[in-house]
């Protein structure tokens, strides 16, 4: 299952090299031309079956959030600093694999017997925080580990509840699974298929790949935070799991085009499927460098609504996840009637 | 009602349960084979039977207060018995054993009530000076407080209902058991509140093969009040946990079944503070298989203690069907 | 037997305090290919005994199989749980910790919050108190009550990890893999015949108030004890009071313990050239060993104590060496013991 298969996958922002490789794979047999540019980013083109109007994308960023190492301590810990913006309250006492031979360990902190109540009550900031691999000393940590290798957290794919399922980097490779399997099927239009590189890290491989195609339209694929936790109003859940694929009015970073989401709710419509809007206007997405970066291009953003993201432990819902490829489908296959609403 | 009107209304602050061990006695005395109290103040009703040991436990004593000093004016300085909350204390009138009265006051000069202790508060028995109040009280002196008891619907409100709602219930429990594959020890044991203490002694002393604590507990069902999945009249509490005791399981299982058998009312308690008897008779020589059961009680350790009667009531069931049913199997 | 197979064996059951059932019947397996007799008493410790042809006394050793964990104390109306601690847990390391939730059937929940964007800045500075935490398990409210019950517990969920340099990373080490440690005394001592009864005891309960190995040395009543538990191992941010994974065996001296028993263990420690460290504590040592020392008429009584890096989470990190010389340590002791007498004897 691609879903799996790929959030097993590393890939911190940085050092995507076995996604692509993985996705390039999959999608090599369907795509008339694969681009791999600077940055890495993964630009995929299909031919379209009829005259082609407007030039149309779907994107998802293969990248995730982890950490880099930043130094090897005398006793042979590994300091380490975020690549993206993780919350560290969630870190201690989590698993990680650091670099290409995913070598274990673990993110230490002291025994709760030897802490004082402030420290119990404090959290403990990143910079403080080590991930210890076993190793006796220096020596044996650098047989294995280099300053600059990547970190990623170790988490399984488990499907479980009520047809949920529990990963880490579901944000973004469950959008890079849909694209996969968009890319299967031949549409009217030509369209264009971009797994970017470096989102966590400020929309950076989405903005060179906006230069370089200069769209007129982007839809990207993406996931979101699903807030429908305790100890929150409802109108503080920005989406819920399991009311569909959230469509993004604005955010922190963009305004969707209201000609794309009108677009994207009549599909919705037409083709039964449940959608929500997403209801808040915090955080952004590569919208904001499509829209922009290669001039002024129309943007929409279709969610997977994911609880704990930037977590090891993303849950989401397995039928979000199938309306969701449904919808992006359904603006695929449509997307020659763009011509006449953009 | 009368009987848990005459119970609740006895003072009994811990070490000094000898009236409402006199009011147990007589109630239980003609279903026993023997009756005694030992040197604790636990009080043993002894139904003689042919298999395991079985101990049932609900303590006897109750909070209250323990006089250490007498100032000039007359005023009564005063030690906790048991877990007392302070600002509970407040204005409430005390009840000596030789039913002397008194009232709760505080230093006023205190402004922030935050800073309130119970060094800061007195008794006032309204005595003219030291030589007076000496006539009425001594230094080690305990007093209960007052609160009468009443019904509200199906719910009854005193003080004092932690724990002879308990003792009702056993009493009940005495008068009704009859067909008991076990050697029945029924314990009204002392000083819970200081610490489980009557019931350690008198634990050993029984060494029983399988005990029951019965107590009250807290609910989760008042408005903005801390999470607890107890709720007033949703039946006996079967106890998971509290902080003295993890009860076992087979024990757990075996209400669990009889309520199920006879259709009895329960629900699963986990008290994050507070311990039971059950706690000091599971950790008895080389131990012992331990449950307990609750009884769902808001305002705990206040005077006006509420209970739902039928949740007393599925209390009573469900001890007693426990007691009929050998958990040991039919073939010990 | 490789005792890091026993070591991995344990620590993937689950059994907090009061429900080491589980865990106690798989003890109770190994314990029987050594010993003569083996039983679960009302307690649940499992206490085996191998019989001495001609016993002149009794020997316990003893360490505990229970871990810490959460016991559900609500489930709300959208089906998360609500939880309290069994043992002390740390609520720092609460949030995003995949657990499973003993009920029904085994039920994999994720510990959740609020999330970060909602909070003031203050509240990211401050640890999530344990009862603001709550257990995600995928189901609805209706399905999850059909499956969980106030009262069912839940453990921390790992896989064991084999690090480098033989150190060991995974949760329930305090403190079964000194069980794992009892399992290779009772292998090394096979074919030797022991001038005593020798009781190896996994004891229940000791995360909630050592509970369970004072009812298991009252029964028993030995003539003296050795406890296995662990204590805290050095790691950047805990290096007081602390001691280094793979310096081999720690041993304590203090009130808690017996004076003459712990120079004749040392004695041996030196002559068979067992690497150890010696802690101190100046009164009870907060383990079994407590317990155990004061039950029935009084029980001599060592501690022995593996070196733990992480103490009570699911990475909890030892050095395989450690284990390995407390448990050679300890067969090499009781191969040494001619007369019960002789060692406890002022």
């Amino acid at each position: 299952m691609l879903l799996k298969e790929l959030t097993q996958l590393n890939g911190v922002a940085g050092c995507e090299s076995a996604v692509r490789e993985f996705i390039m794979e999959k999608i090599a047999l369907y795509a008339d031309d694969i681009t791999v540019d600077t940055m890495g980013n993964l630009i995929a083109f299909k031919k379209g079956s009829g005259k082609s109007g407007k030039k149309i994308a779907l994107c998802a960023h293969m990248d995730e959030v982890g950490f880099i190492v930043s130094g090897i301590t005398d006793d042979g810990y590994i300091k380490f600093k975020p690549v993206g913006g993780i919350d560290e309250r969630i870190l201690l006492s989590k698993r990680v694999t650091i670099g290409k031979d995913k070598i274990s360990g673990v993110i230490g902190i002291k025994a709760v017997h030897l802490s004082t109540p402030e420290e119990r009550e404090a959290v403990v900031k990143q910079k403080d925080m080590y991930i210890d691999i076993g190793a006796k000393d220096k020596e044996s940590a650098e047989e294995v580990v280099a300053l600059g290798d990547y970190i990623a957290f170790d988490s399984d794919y488990l499907e479980f509840g009520n047809g949920k399922i529990k990963a880490k980097a579901i944000d973004d490779r469950a959008g890079c699974a849909i694209l996969i399997e968009c890319m299967k099927k031949d549409y009217t239009n030509d369209m264009y298929f971009c797994f970017t590189v470096q989102e966590e890290t400020g929309l950076k491989g989405a903005a060179i790949v906006a230069h370089r195609l200069q769209l007129d339209a982007a839809f990207i694929v993406e996931s979101t935070t699903a807030a429908d936790v305790p100890g929150l109003e409802e109108h503080e859940y920005a989406t819920s799991l399991g009311s569909g694929p959230a469509i993004t009015v604005m955010d922190g970073a963009s305004n969707s085009s209201k000609a794309l989401n009108n677009y994207i709710f009549d599909l919705a419509n037409e083709n039964n499927i449940k959608y929500q809007l997403k209801r808040t206007v915090f955080g952004g997405n590569d919208a904001r460098a499509f829209a922009t970066r290669g001039g002024a291009c129309a943007t929409a953003a279709i969610s997977l609504p994911c609880r704990y993201i930037h977590s090891p432990v993303c849950i989401a819902d397995m039928a979000d996840f199938e309306l969701t490829m449904s919808l992006v489908q359904a603006i695929a296959e449509n997307s020659w009637k763009l011509g006449g609403i953009i | 009602m009368e009987l848990l009107k005459k119970l609740t209304q006895t003072p009994s602050p811990s070490g000094n349960e000898d009236g409402i061990r006199d009011i147990i006695k007589s109630e239980v005395e003609k279903f026993a084979d023997d009756v005694f109290t030992d040197a604790l103040g636990s009080l043993i009703v002894h139904i003689k039977g042919n298999g395991k040991r079985a101990m049932i436990c609900a303590h006897a004593d109750e909070i209250g207060v323990m006089v250490t000093f007498i100032d000039e004016k007359g005023f009564l300085r005063f030690a906790p018995v048991g877990g007392l909350d302070k600002y509970c204390c407040l204005y409430q009138r005390v009840r000596f054993s030789n039913g002397a009265v008194g009232v709760v006051g505080y230093e006023e000069a205190i402004e922030d009530m935050k800073e309130l202790k119970l060094s800061n508060m007195y008794i006032d028995i309204g005595a003219k000076n030291k030589e007076e109040a000496e006539k009425i009280v001594s230094i080690g002196d305990m007093a209960v407080f007052s609160g009468d008891m009443e019904t509200a619907g199906d719910h009854i409100i005193s003080k004092a209902l932690d724990n002879r709602i308990g003792v009702y219930i056993l009493i009940d429990v005495i008068k009704h058991i009859k067909n008991s594959p076990y050697d029945l020890y029924f314990v009204f044991s002392s000083q819970e509140e200081v610490g489980l203490r009557g019931a350690k002694g008198a634990g050993f002393d029984v060494n029983p093969d399988i005990a029951l604590a019965v107590d009250v507990t807290d609910t989760g069902d008042t408005p903005n009040c801390k999470r607890m999945a107890v709720k007033m009249g949703d039946g006996a509490c079967i106890k998971v946990m509290d902080k003295s005791v993890i009860c076992s399981k087979s024990v757990r299982d075996c209400l669990t079944d009889v309520a199920e058998g006879k259709d009895i009312k329960v629900q699963y308690e986990v008290l994050d503070c507070g311990g039971t008897d059950a706690g000091a008779m599971q950790l008895t020589r080389g131990g012992v298989l331990t449950g307990a059961v609750s009884v769902p009680t808001r305002y705990i350790h206040t005077p006006s203690e509420m209970v739902n009667i039928n949740d007393v009531n599925e209390c009573i069931r469900l001890i007693g069907a426990f007691l009929e049913k050998n958990m040991f199997g039919e073939q010990l | 037997m490789k005792i890091t197979d026993n070591i991995k064996l344990l620590s993937n059951l689950h059994g907090v305090s009061g429900c080491e059932q589980t865990v106690a019947d798989e003890v109770k397996k190994i314990f029987s290919q050594y010993c003569d007799e083996c039983s679960i008493d009302a307690m649940g410790n499992v206490i085996g005994i191998k019989k001495s042809k001609n016993p002149h006394g009794k020997v316990m050793i003893e360490a505990h199989m229970d871990e810490v964990g959460l016991i559900i104390t609500d489930i709300d109306e959208k089906g998360f749980l609500h939880f309290s601690a069994i043992g002390g847990i740390d609520a720092r390391i609460m949030l995003a910790q995949e657990v499973i939730v003993h009920g029904k059937s085994r039920l994999t929940g994720i510990i959740g919050a609020k999330p970060p964007h909602i909070l003031s800045a203050e509240e990211r500075k401050k640890t999530v108190p344990k009862d603001k935490l709550y257990i995600d398990t995928g189901f609805s409210a209706d399905e999850i009550k059909k499956l969980v019950k106030v009262g069912d517990t839940a453990t921390m969920k790992n896989k064991t990890l084999f690090m480098l340099d033989g150190m060991i990373s995974t949760k329930a080490q305090d403190d079964r893999t000194s069980v794992s440690a009892i399992m290779d005394v009772l292998h090394q001592l096979k074919d030797v015949e022991l001038p005593f009864d020798l009781y190896a005891v996994a004891a229940v309960q000791e995360e909630v108030g050592l509970r369970g190995a004072g009812c298991a040395a009252y029964s028993i009543n030995p003539d003296f004890a050795i406890a296995i538990d662990v204590c805290h191992g050095t790691s950047p941010d805990a290096k007081d009071n602390t001691f280094s994974t793979g310096g081999g065996a720690v041993i304590s001296k203090g009130p808690n313990i017996h004076p003459v028993l712990v120079e004749a263990v040392i004695n041996v420690m030196k002559i068979k050239g067992i690497d150890y460290s010696i802690d101190i504590d100046g009164g009870d040592t907060g383990t079994d060993a407590a317990a155990i020392q004061i039950a029935n008429r009084g029980v001599p009584t060592v501690l022995f104590s593996l070196p733990l890096k992480y103490m009570h989470t699911p990475i909890e990190t030892v050095s395989e060496k450690d284990v390995q010389s407390t448990a050679n340590a300890i067969a090499e002791f009781l191969k040494s013991v001619k007369r019960v007498g002789d060692v406890i004897c002022y």
